[in-house]
């Protein structure tokens, strides 16, 4: 009976998937042909979906965010009374893998949110207070919600990719406040809202009319851009961008975050079997410098603007 | 922590009331019997038996299909396949945000989909085990069940499950005399009446139908024809992506 060799690499991988991918990492090469430090191609396209108020589609390799902003308006806090906020979740609905199934969000979704959401909603990488409508009164709330539409490995890097363009993608609409206290971005009363303000200006005096307060169209922006790289660890071995099946053989992960001028953000490694040494996490630092160089030029692509300098 | 209380400052009310056709043309240029740009695509989920994304302009749907696989629930009664269709609507897809949770749209959604396929997949053909179909809804701007359907129908062949035929579905809405194909939600909302079939245009045998608002015998007889001309034109939009993109069974271990 003949049988391929093919087949018999296909039923050792299933079989023993460990000794199948040592004997590629001791040559420096993964099962899909990649060296140890590369990612899979990566695609950033912003605006992906026209309901939302600010959007974007990201792939690295086979993973697939899709990311989008909806505004909403809430009534701040007295001890927060001039900031809004931004709002993260990250699903995993069961259509993308085969190992979710119907029922509560999963863990990797749940920790991606918090942790986005601790990057985005930091001082240092943006400024809550472009969110205030009027103090005390109104601000805006970011809804940002980062659906998984294909998951093979490494949702985090893919998920902080799509927040930051959704969230940069994001115009604040003018607005005005009506008689009644709630905010409106219907175009009449905005319309009218300027006129009044203009009328205003040029009398001079502060009738009850001109006193409605106006926040005129702005785009949203990131005081630094994140960018993040996931390594895990093998036997050993770092490898950069692990994919789903790769995911499963690792002993651990570390995600390093930097902002443009090569400063760390966020580094983040989740317990697993060992620990990481100081040079492993150089190298994850080193590494995740390479990686930023690769990603910025298609997040400012689409978003048309310099982030660099 | 505790939810939110926030509203949307955006009016969902339209300000101005265009009339939905002039000239003999709709608002967004199209003639009545006009389909808006369609797009198909097979195999968009890399970890699923077989999948599909359906984009009718800017409303568009993807879908999975895992199995035949363990079935999460036992059936005692029936020894045949158990077929779990599953609609969810994505936060950001509608005009206002809606949260990630099974609402009465999703069960809708849910149901009609189910009766729409159950006529056509062969659920003998994987006994005791189950099939998935899990459909996200990105964008809804109105034909939200006819994508769903011809997106769910796509993946299911495309994982090579075993099916009678497949179902495309195609829905119309009446204004005054005139029948609208397509209808955007915006045309939705003001129709008359709104027609809703699921075909399998092979055969010629419909999985589902329904019909609400005023029609005559007469207006409902056209509309019956124009859907039907409709569901037979996205079968074979169906058939010829499914053709550039051949089922990929066997190629790696899925959906266990």
């Amino acid at each position: 009976m003949s049988t391929s060799h093919a087949l018999d690499a296909e039923a050792y991988r299933k079989i023993y998937p460990a000794e199948f991918y040592k004997k590629f990492l001791d040559e420096k090469v993964r099962p899909d042909g990649r060296p140890l430090g590369r990612c899979r191609a990566t695609s950033v396209a912003a605006g992906a979906v026209s309901k939302a108020d600010g959007s974007a589609l990201v792939k690295i390799g086979n993973t697939t965010m899709i990311a989008g902003v909806k505004l909403e308006i809430m009534r701040p806090t007295d001890d927060a009374s001039d900031v809004g906020t931004v709002e993260v979740t990250v699903e995993m609905p069961p259509l993308c893998s085969a190992s979710v199934r119907s029922g509560r969000p999963t863990e990797e979704a749940q920790s991606a949110s918090q942790r986005i959401s601790e990057v985005l909603t930091h001082p240092a990488v943006f400024d809550l207070t472009q969110l205030c409508i009027a103090k005390g009164q109104a601000a805006w709330v970011a809804y940002l919600d980062i659906f998984c539409l294909d998951a093979d490995g490494n949702i985090f890097d893919a998920a902080l990719l799509a927040a930051v363009a959704a969230l940069s993608d994001v115009t604040l609409p003018a607005v005005t406040v009506l008689e009644d206290g709630r905010v409106t971005a219907d175009t009449a009363a905005v319309a009218e809202a300027q006129a009044n303000a203009k009328d205003a200006m040029q009398t001079g005096e502060e009738n009850a009319k001109g006193t409605q307060i106006l926040t005129s169209q702005r785009q949203l922006s990131l005081k630094c851009v994140p960018i993040g790289l996931t390594c895990g660890l093998n036997q050993g071995h770092l490898i950069a961008d692990p994919c789903a099946e790769e995911s499963g053989l690792l002993d651990t992960t570390i995600t390093v975050i930097l902002n443009e001028s090569g400063e760390l953000v966020s580094v983040y490694k989740p317990g697993g079997n060992v620990g990481a040494s100081d040079a492993i996490l150089m190298d994850c630092i080193e590494m995740s410098r390479l990686r930023y160089k690769e990603v910025s030029p298609l997040l400012e692509k689409v978003l048309g603007k310099g982030m660099s300098e | 922590m505790a939810a939110l209380e926030t509203y949307s400052p955006f009016t969902t009310q339209e300000t101005a009331v265009a009339p939905l056709l002039s000239k003999g043309k709709r608002q967004d240029e199209r003639f009545p019997e006009e389909f808006r740009q369609i797009f198909i695509k097979t195999g968009t989920v890399s970890s699923a038996a077989g999948s599909a994304y359906v984009e009718f302009k800017d409303t568009k749907v993807m879908c999975s299909v895992f199995g035949p696989r363990k079935a999460l629930r036992t059936n005692a009664v029936s020894a045949d396949g158990q077929l779990n269709c599953d609609v969810r609507f994505a936060t950001f897809a509608a005009a206002q945000r809606q949260r990630f949770v099974q609402g009465t749209l999703e069960r809708d959604c849910t149901t009609l989909l189910q009766n729409a396929l159950e006529g056509a997949v062969i659920r003998e053909s994987f006994p005791k085990a189950s099939v998935d179909v899990q459909v996200l809804v990105l964008e809804a701007n109105g034909g939200e069940a006819p994508a769903i359907i011809t997106c769910a129908s796509a993946a299911l062949a495309h994982a090579g499950i075993q099916m009678r035929d497949l179902v495309t579905a195609c829905s119309a809405a009446h204004v005054g005399e005139e029948l609208l194909l397509d209808p955007t939600d915006g045309e939705e909302r003001r129709a008359e009446g709104a027609f809703f079939l699921a075909l399998m245009p092979q055969s010629n045998e419909v999985t589902h139908l329904s019909l609400t608002g005023e029609w005559t015998p007469q207006s409902m007889a056209e509309a019956m024809e124009l859907c039907t001309d409709g569901c037979v034109g996205l079968d074979s939009l169906v058939r010829d992506c499914l053709r550039a993109t051949p089922p990929s069974r066997n190629t790696k271990a899925k959906g266990t």
